[in-house]
């Protein structure tokens, strides 16, 4: 018996040990944890990371997760020329940790991120290039990010994709698009009963700013939106599903980091954040993309944030079949991909 | 692991062909020894530990003048040892002090409920770097975290031989104080149970009991 608690013992002894597993070459696959104020946070490295360039993606939410952003089709496009870091936030995905809704603080993401590039560097060399890709929420983040001291000269460039730095104007252009296009439809005899409710409520609720349970129903309208809308190319919605097995996602964690409800207070507190002014700070080069149907952060987010961006190299592109789910995947991907190919 | 597992089976199979004994109506009855592969549903581990009989509920039920049934309801402390390994996530051990609820009917069929408190200690699935205030970085040797944890389990089982059963347990494990306030696990085990001669006997309180009338 002694013997067998000794196995036991043993065995779990090793597992418990980490190597660094640290893979230059064209086909990493590499998971590592950032341990920062109470919460560890997974970070997944895949493609090709001889490139020495990595696109480093920071996920919306909040709550979110890097999971959903690793598709075949990006790692095939994007991941075959450069490195890609996928990146789960504090208290999403496979992050994990105590009690620590303390630290639910948008500074705090920023320092997160700051630190993973300090990680990114030491692991994968001190020569690596840098570009952040932030999404949705991960617009916020960023923001926060590239906005304070010098944190920008750590990366090469940045592409902002159907992403927020507004919280009052993105509210706001929701609001527009959708009582714009619910008129529409309804006029058009398009869906008229699943735009009605939309366009009331618009009309009941008039623009201003908004209150942050406000804020909740135009994001929920401009997800459902995007459901009933006439041009949009669906999106098979399966990375998750197909994910499960192969990816090793923990989907408790996941869901329960999406319902997590001091994220929702974290989010609530992202209400009167703008970044707009500070922008003009940022001289990286800066890639803008956007869906055109996307409600649920609108493409005019993207011309305030090159109106304010201090970068003179710029550009925007919309995706005219597109909404917040990247729908046209090839001409996203190949867009970053060429994206980075002239600026590395 | 999965020699740990095989030794682990190749033992208990062995003890119970040698232990194929009846225990002897003194009263006293030996503790249970279990053991089970327990998935955490995709992910491998084990779950092993120990049952101490507490009390027994010997249950008539009749029904107008025929006997219906005879149950026997057994009550056991239990201390149980658990293990996963879910890639890239973490490893998770834990102990677990319980109480545990069989029923078991004249033919062998059991049914079981077992509430459990215990400790967890997880290892993250992938090296961990701390930077410190001063941008310095490191690895974080066995970094993971510690969990107050819960187990809610049932399940049925049936006995094969005298002194050995195999059973089937589902169980959710609810870990706090975790990131997102609670993390659940759900686990499915596969297990065996032994009553080895003469192992940690008590005397646990027997109580008989008649439900309905015999006419």
């Amino acid at each position: 018996m002694k013997n067998l608690l000794f196995l036991v013992l043993a065995t779990l002894s090793f597992s418990a040990c980490q190597k660094e597993q640290i893979t230059l070459g064209l086909h990493a696959n590499d998971t590592f944890y950032l341990r920062q104020e109470d919460a560890s946070m997974r970070v997944l490295v895949r493609g090709n990371t001889a490139s020495k360039v990595f696109m480093l993606i920071v996920h919306g939410g909040p709550g979110s997760s890097g999971y959903i952003y690793d598709t075949p089709k990006i790692e095939e496009i994007v991941g075959k020329d450069f490195a890609l870091a996928f990146y789960d936030q504090r208290n999403a995905g496979a992050s994990q940790g105590n009690a620590n809704a303390k630290q639910f603080d948008l500074d705090q993401y920023a320092e997160d991120l700051k630190e993973l590039i300090a990680v990114l560097k030491y692991r994968y060399g001190q020569d690596i290039i840098i570009f952040l890709w932030s999404k949705s929420f991960g617009g916020m983040v960023a923001s926060a990010f590239m906005t304070k001291d010098n944190n920008q000269d750590l990366v090469k460039g940045w592409l902002f994709v159907d992403a927020s730095h507004n919280y009052g104007l993105n509210d706001s252009l929701t609001y527009q698009m959708l009582l714009d296009a619910g008129n529409q439809h309804i006029a058009d005899g398009t869906n008229p009963d699943g735009w009605e409710p939309i366009v009331e409520y618009c009309q009941e609720n008039p623009p201003g700013p908004f209150s942050f349970e406000q804020s909740i129903q135009l994001n929920k309208y401009g997800w459902k939106a995007q459901k009933i809308i006439e041009g949009l190319e669906p999106y098979q919605y399966t990375v998750i599903k197909d994910g499960i097995f192969k990816e090793h996602i923990p989907l408790t964690s996941y869901y329960l980091g999406k319902t997590n409800a001091a994220e929702r207070k974290f989010n609530e507190s992202l209400t009167p954040i703008k970044f707009s002014d500070a922008l003009g700070k940022v001289t990286v080069p800066v890639l803008v993309c956007f869906g055109k149907l996307d409600f649920v952060c609108p493409q005019g987010l993207g011309d305030d944030f090159l109106a304010h961006i201090g970068s003179t190299d710029k550009q925007k592109l919309i995706f005219e079949k597109s909404a917040h789910h990247l729908e046209e995947q090839d001409a996203y991907y190949n867009a970053f991909r060429e994206f980075l190919r002239e600026h590395q | 692991m999965k020699t740990l597992i095989f030794l682990f089976v190749t033992w208990f199979f062995a003890e119970c062909l040698a232990a194929q004994t009846l225990q002897p109506e003194s009263g006293k009855i030996s503790s249970n020894l279990k053991i089970a592969y327990n998935a955490s549903i995709l992910y491998p581990g084990f779950r092993a530990g120990v049952e101490y009989p507490i009390k027994r509920i010997d249950l008539t039920k009749y029904r107008r003048w025929r006997v219906l049934r005879h149950f026997s309801k057994m009550r056991y402390l239990s201390a149980e040892l658990g293990y996963y390994h879910h890639t890239d996530f973490h490893d998770n051990i834990y102990l677990l002090a319980g109480w545990q609820m069989r029923k078991l009917r004249p033919r062998g069929f059991f049914t079981e409920f077992s509430p459990a408190f215990g400790y967890s200690r997880t290892f993250l699935g992938g090296e961990t770097y701390l930077v410190d205030d001063a941008g310095n970085i490191s690895l974080i040797k066995g970094a993971g975290y510690n969990y107050a944890i819960l187990a809610l389990g049932g399940g049925f089982g049936w006995v094969f031989r005298p002194k050995t059963s195999a059973y089937f347990r589902t169980s959710l494990l609810t870990m706090f104080p975790s990131n997102n306030i609670v993390y659940l696990r759900p686990t499915v085990e596969l297990g065996l149970i032994w009553q080895p001669r003469h192992f940690w006997e008590a005397r646990p309180k027997i109580v008989s009991k008649t439900k309905g009338k015999k006419s």
